[in-house]
């Protein structure tokens, strides 16, 4: 069941008014059970496959309790390749498998393995981490195992961060399913106020800006490098609004009923280096490749050879976690090496820092800005692209777009001529349904994005909006529900997030 | 509990109450369109109070590439019309069922205009066109059927609200095709031409076969859309200017033979007849101009040059003013 869905609309406050109105001892089941409705309005025999991992890892976690020395590393071993396996089989069998065969047809090998014809189960890629997560917490003594299946279960398939995470940590999440929630009216509101935002950010920001997107993605070459500029810094609003969106409102329908999920997001695009960026951006996974793969590996206590190693190995594994395409790979390569030459450029840093201590302050942020936004728009051309040669050709566009529309606003500027900036503008409003007027709304909703994240990266946004009158606050919740159902996108759109 | 239940009715009845006076009152007035294209156009025209509206479907604003005027034809009726105001709603592929849907909206508007100009496209009553998955506008005319909806129809398309119901890409392929009263084939037969033996000449006949050589049942869903706009527009006191839209009849004899002017005529005659019954002329177009008069870029096609389009605007401006 998507989110921006007919069914979530009913689904929701019937789920949430029963939740309330039960004893609290069938609460877990209630919950179980309308996560499995939630869950199979997708596919649902492939609820099997989400049953298959929780009983692997269910027993598992008894089983690594239970044992003493090597068995205990043996029982990990096992539920891991075995969760593994469920997920490399449905994920990744079709990509490897292409690209032996390419292998194959290079040197006139026979290559007798077929393609499956196999649908990603959704979410399959977030709730088989949050299953491993909970064996390796277990395994590391950090965690009890659940011994009571049902509340396991409902551990993986609690149906707000069932399909896209945010990927929670049993030590967070389990025992939340022990306490007695009550409809408390505040939080509630807290809740529903985040599920509003949510909601505005991916219908109408993201699914707005997602046809101009689509339109210059889908064939780059029809466009100029300018369009192919805009498309890519609206795509880098588009990811961020529809997966914060995502993630805003299943932080927010879980606080409603009671439970407290991980933030996702914290204003990435604020960001003033690399490192910082990736403490901001899904920080759910990153922690977890963090805490169970970068620091176990030695993190940063090692050589800096080991350390360059380490890292390049935690973001190519995240790139492809984020799907069986090289296009996703490089893109986690690409921000392995900014890390790297992020750690590298700070051997130099005393000089940097020597040479900027010239300018004001505020001048050092905006270019520490600048370069982290212009890196990280340049790694979404390449998340985008339809396959290496398009990521290519987006790259390069990007820079001499870039330059281009530099040029014709100085040009514009120093010839007191709008001649360039009219004719850079016809360029961009190339992609455009219908009228020019697109452009400037789009830009409206960027507007409106930015003043909102500068309000929640100074104060936070939810205080802000509580500490408002009342007039106010109903004001702004009706704007955001009207603007949702009036200038939503034309269409439903999944979350980009789902097909991962 | 009580005091959020008592706080959210009263929110959900002021947004309710605010969207029915958006679309009512703002929408139109907007120089975009809020909800639908389709049905947010109507609203606008209506309320502008344009004394003819114009429904068609994409011939009425193709412009092929060689032309230097792209003026749609509902421009050059506009153009040689200055006292009368026109704006057309029209859509590729829109057909009798959404102008009949369409009509059907208008008849509960507080605004009406003084007339309708309805294009029958003889293509349209083809499998080709009447059993195409995309072409059948099933939000579009359940909206417009539910007055009261259309209000909404943003947010339940948004959250895919309504789910009408769909005509499969396997119905579509098995739809049979007919040659006259007689089936030939089905609509796969006609759509996935491979056959490399086939010469330029045999696909052209094909498809002048399969657009046009169909015997007009009068069971037709489209002719049943046809009889109800004319009893709505006659009760709602609107004007009704119908024609046939132009084929290349020329193109249609030289490949498929003497076969197709009997066919097309006797499907034309029966149109008219149904009009005529009503006491509505029949302006029928279908074989006035030459194959000189259509665009070959693609297929023999229904689309217009810019002869052919300034053509169809001064005969629907003769009809107007006989009427």
């Amino acid at each position: 069941m998507l989110f921006n869905s007919f069914s979530y609309f009913i689904f929701f406050p019937i789920v949430v008014a029963l939740y309330f109105t039960i004893p609290h001892k069938y609460r877990t089941v209630f919950l179980l059970l309308s996560s499995c409705i939630f869950y199979m309005a997708f596919v649902p025999y492939y609820i099997l496959i989400l049953f298959a991992v929780i009983l692997i890892d269910y027993y598992a976690g008894i089983k690594i309790e239970e044992s003493l020395g090597s068995k205990r590393k043996a029982y990990l071993l096992l539920s891991i390749i075995s969760t593994c396996i469920v997920l490399m089989f449905f994920k990744y069998f079709n990509f490897f498998n292409a690209n032996l065969l390419g292998i194959a047809n290079f040197f006139g090998w026979n290559y007798p393995i077929g393609f499956l014809k196999i649908i990603l189960p959704i979410g399959l890629s977030f709730h088989t981490f949050q299953s491993l997560s909970y064996v390796i917490e277990v395994y590391w003594k950090k965690q009890k195992a659940e011994h009571n299946f049902l509340t396991y279960s409902l551990y993986v398939m609690f149906f707000p961060q069932l399909v896209a995470g945010p990927i929670e940590r049993p030590q967070n999440l389990l025992h939340q399913f022990y306490e007695r929630h009550y409809f408390e009216y505040e939080r509630v509101i807290l809740g529903l106020r985040k599920m509003l935002w949510g909601f505005f950010k991916k219908i109408v920001i993201a699914d707005n800006l997602a046809l101009y997107v689509s339109r210059v993605f889908d064939s780059p070459h029809d466009y100029s490098s300018p369009t192919i500029f805009i498309a890519i810094f609206f795509f880098a609003i588009q990811i961020y609004c529809d997966f914060s969106g995502y993630s805003d409102i299943a932080v927010g329908s879980a606080k409603v009923m009671g439970f407290n999920l991980m933030e996702n997001f914290k204003n990435p695009y604020f960001s003033l280096s690399i490192p910082e960026f990736w403490r901001r951006w899904h920080i759910s996974l990153f922690t977890w490749f963090k805490d169970y793969i970068y620091i176990p590996l030695g993190g940063s206590r090692v050589i800096f050879s080991r350390w360059c190693f380490n890292i390049i190995l935690v973001f190519l594994l995240s790139g492809l976690w984020h799907g069986a395409n090289w296009t996703y790979i490089i893109w986690g390569l690409l921000h392995g090496f900014f890390l790297v030459g992020y750690r590298l450029a700070g051997i130099f840093t005393k000089k940097i820092s020597n040479f900027l201590q010239l300018f004001p302050s505020a001048f050092k942020i905006f270019i520490n800005w600048l370069i982290t936004f212009l890196l990280v728009l340049n790694s979404w051309a390449i998340f985008r692209a339809k396959n290496i040669s398009d990521a290519y050709y987006l790259l390069i566009n990007f820079w001499v777009g870039l330059f281009n529309i530099f040029k014709s606003i100085s040009a514009s500027i120093i010839h007191f001529n709008l001649y360039p900036l009219k004719n850079i503008l016809q360029k961009i409003f190339a992609p455009l349904p219908g009228s020019s007027f697109y452009f400037f709304f789009y830009l409206g909703l960027i507007a409106i994005l930015t003043i909102v994240e500068i309000i929640d990266y100074k104060f936070n946004l939810l205080k802000i909006v509580s500490i408002q009158r009342r007039w106010i606050r109903w004001l702004i919740y009706f704007a955001a529900v009207l603007g949702i159902m009036n200038i939503g996108g034309t269409r439903q759109l999944e979350f980009i997030y789902f097909q991962f | 509990m009580k005091r959020f239940l008592l706080l959210l009715t009263i929110f959900i009845t002021c947004v309710f109450s605010a969207q029915i006076m958006i679309n009512k009152l703002v929408a139109p007035r907007l120089p975009f369109t809020l909800g639908i294209p389709g049905i947010s156009n109507l609203d606008k025209y209506l309320y502008l109070d344009y004394k003819i509206l114009y429904f068609g479907d994409s011939v009425i604003k193709y412009s092929g590439p060689k032309d230097t005027d792209k003026s749609s034809i509902s421009e050059l009726l506009a153009k040689s019309s200055p006292t009368t105001s026109i704006a057309d709603i029209s859509s590729p592929a829109y057909h009798l069922k959404v102008f009949e849907a369409m009509l059907n909206y208008i008849s509960n508007s507080s605004h009406k205009p003084e007339a309708i100009i309805i294009p029958v496209n003889l293509r349209s009553f083809s499998p080709s066109w009447d059993m195409a998955p995309g072409d059948q506008f099933e939000n579009e005319i359940f909206y417009l059927n539910h007055h009261f909806l259309s209000y909404f129809s943003k947010p339940l398309n948004i959250l895919q609200a309504i789910k009408t119901k769909a005509l499969s890409e396997e119905t579509f392929m098995a739809t049979p095709v007919y040659y006259g009263q007689e089936k030939i084939g089905i609509v796969k037969n006609f759509t996935d031409i491979k056959n490399p033996d086939m010469s330029e000449e045999d696909i052209l006949k094909n498809k002048y076969i399969f657009y046009y050589m169909y015997d007009l049942s009068e069971d037709h869903r489209f002719i049943r859309s046809l009889k109800k706009i004319i009893e709505i527009a006659d009760k709602t006191n609107i004007k009704l200017y119908v024609y046939i839209t132009p084929i290349d009849f020329e193109g249609g004899t030289k490949y498929v033979g003497s076969d197709f002017a009997e066919q097309t005529k006797n499907n034309t005659k029966k149109i008219c007849a149904i009009l005529e019954i009503n006491n509505l002329p029949c302006l029928n177009l279908a074989f006035d101009l030459d194959s000189g008069y259509f665009d070959f870029d693609e297929f023999p096609n229904e689309h217009l040059n810019e002869q052919g389009r300034k053509y169809v605007a001064d005969k629907l401006k003769e009809s107007i003013a006989d009427k």
